[in-house]
């Protein structure tokens, strides 16, 4: 569904150029969930905003259902990382969730259901009159994520969306998101920068290296489905795999320090 | 409601011991300037409750009124305009700031001399000098946009006017109405200054005109009624803004604490 060829961004400051990424190629079939980690500073925001066709990148190629992908594309909602800004202050969680579609779907009646639907998925149908700075950081995540699917995309990319909440709230989250992507048939494409995580959502976990960005390893999780926070990670099979992460990522904080 | 009565005392001290101070120094009542406080009530009485309301009054508050509305629309329009374009913020903003400076007796000369002393000169006068605060901040809002909604708005293929009307204008709102507080202040003052130089009716003519033909009493009615809708107006703003901007408040509590 998802393919990426030969991607490289630089950005061009006042201060000279930065290379945030390098060379990442990678594929995302329908219905997968792959997890992409990579060290803080990595080019992660830069390589999702890409793909999210916000940022006109410098080399390569992103096709999305064999669209070649340049500007945002209708099939793709994005679920950023900083949740206290990317929802809307002054609009209630309803305004929210409501945003991408009061266009988009002519039908009043119809919108109505897509949002109700959607905040019945994420576990909020309660919270819809309230404003998201009422709410918990999980819960505007969660709102975050509602709007999102309201949009009615075929796949959903996530940047660190958890990276901010405490720990209950992420497993909660990370459960949540499992559920979601199976209910939905979803494909996802899911930044992070936790081993953990990475390893406990993902069908296939893309390693990237320290910036500028190039993939350093592409591992197949063969955890079984549905996965559970306690005994999937207590599987050998899921250690195994944290064991085989952790070098790569280390790895490469020594060569960037050295 | 006591602390709705502790704070209303609290308000009322200053004024209350103005006018007690007011009523000794003129107990003998043989100042022509100065006559004392029961005169002046009578006669504010008798001229703004409310003989002359439709005569003076109502022309001032219209034209205050059309003016302001006016300085909103345009800065508001012009500023999100400006706001939304590096290119022009760039060509204007040093202009803007000098014409905004431009001093006051000299605004009102050339509005007197361009447009005469009608209404129309008037509110124009009025919409002109109180169009630069709205202006300034509107930009300033607008510019100040939360980059993380504007990527949201361009990942779910917004319009360009949705983009204005659903996230630009209302995160740019706290600070446009920063600007129409001072705007509403300087209409008021504007307001009663276009009377002052020319025209036949208004609370500023009245209170001029009752000055030139020494008639002090109604005079002070008429710089009391002034004060008396300062006063009036500000609140009523105040009070807009406050329902206008209650997200904002939860907001900024909210991340507080
Ligand atoms: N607009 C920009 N202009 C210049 N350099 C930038 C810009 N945005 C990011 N960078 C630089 O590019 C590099 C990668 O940034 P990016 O935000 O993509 O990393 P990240 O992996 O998402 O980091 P984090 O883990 O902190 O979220 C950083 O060194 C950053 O300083
Ligand atoms: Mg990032």
């Amino acid at each position: 569904m998802l393919e990426v060829e030969g991607l490289g961004h630089v950005y061009r400051t006042a201060s000279g150029e930065v290379e945030a990424v390098r060379q990442v190629d990678l594929t995302v079939a329908e219905g997968e969930i792959v997890t992409l980690v990579g060290p803080s500073g990595a080019g992660k925001t830069t390589l999702l905003r890409s793909l999210a066709g916000l940022l006109p990148y410098s080399r390569g190629e992103v096709r999305l259902g064999g669209d070649v992908v340049r500007s945002p594309h209708p099939d793709m909602a994005l679920v950023f990382q900083d949740y206290t800004r990317s929802l809307m202050p002054w609009a209630t969680v309803r305004q929210n969730v409501l945003l991408p579609i009061r266009k988009k779907v002519r039908s009043r009646a119809e919108r109505d259901a897509r949002v109700d639907a959607a905040l019945a998925e994420v576990g909020l149908a309660d919270a819809a009159d309230r404003y998201p700075w009422q709410l918990s950081g999980g819960m505007q995540q969660r709102v975050a994520l509602a709007r999102g699917l309201a949009y009615r995309p075929k796949m959903l990319l996530f940047d660190e969306p958890f990276a901010s909440v405490d720990a209950q709230t992420r497993a909660d989250l990370e459960d949540l998101v499992l559920d979601v992507c199976a209910h939905l048939r979803m494909t996802a494409l899911f930044v992070t920068h936790d081993i953990d995580e990475a390893a406990y959502l993902a069908d296939r976990i893309v390693v990237v290296s320290h910036r500028p960005s190039t993939v350093r390893a592409v591992l197949d999780v063969d955890l079984p489905r549905p996965r559970d926070q306690v005994t999937t990670k207590s599987l050998p099979a899921f250690a195994e795999l944290r064991s085989r992460i952790f070098p790569l990522l280390r790895a490469e904080s020594a060569e960037a320090t050295a | 409601m006591t602390r709705l009565l502790a704070r209303t005392a609290t308000y009322a001290a200053l004024p209350l011991a103005v006018l007690a101070a007011w009523w000794y120094l003129t107990r003998g009542g043989e100042s022509l300037y100065f006559p004392p406080p029961g005169q002046v009530f009578t006669r504010f009485r008798e001229n703004w409750l409310f003989a002359l309301v439709p005569e003076h009054v109502m022309p001032s508050l219209v034209r205050m009124f059309s003016g302001l509305l006016l300085s909103v629309v345009v800065g508001v329009a012009l500023g999100v305009a400006l706001g939304m374009s590096d290119l022009a913020h760039r060509a204007t903003k040093p202009w803007l700031t000098l014409l905004r400076s431009t001093p006051g007796p000299v605004v009102v000369v050339t509005f007197l001399v361009l447009f005469g002393t009608g209404s129309v000169g008037k509110v124009l006068m009025i919409a002109f000098v109180s169009v630069f605060p709205v202006l300034l901040n509107t930009v300033d809002g607008v510019r100040a946009a939360e980059p993380v909604l504007l990527d949201v708005a361009a990942s779910y293929r917004l319009s360009r006017r949705e983009r204005v009307t659903r996230i630009v204008l209302p995160g740019a709102l706290p600070q446009i109405s920063v600007g129409v507080r001072t705007s509403v202040a300087l209409a008021f003052i504007v307001m009663i200054v276009s009377e002052y130089f020319g025209g036949s009716d208004g609370v500023g003519y009245f209170t001029r005109d009752s000055a030139s033909g020494f008639a002090i009493p109604d005079m002070w009615s008429g710089m009391l009624l002034l004060g008396l809708l300062g006063i009036a107006v500000n609140v009523l703003v105040a009070v807009a803004q406050r329902r206008a901007l209650r997200w904002y408040a939860g907001a900024r509590a909210a991340a507080k604490s």
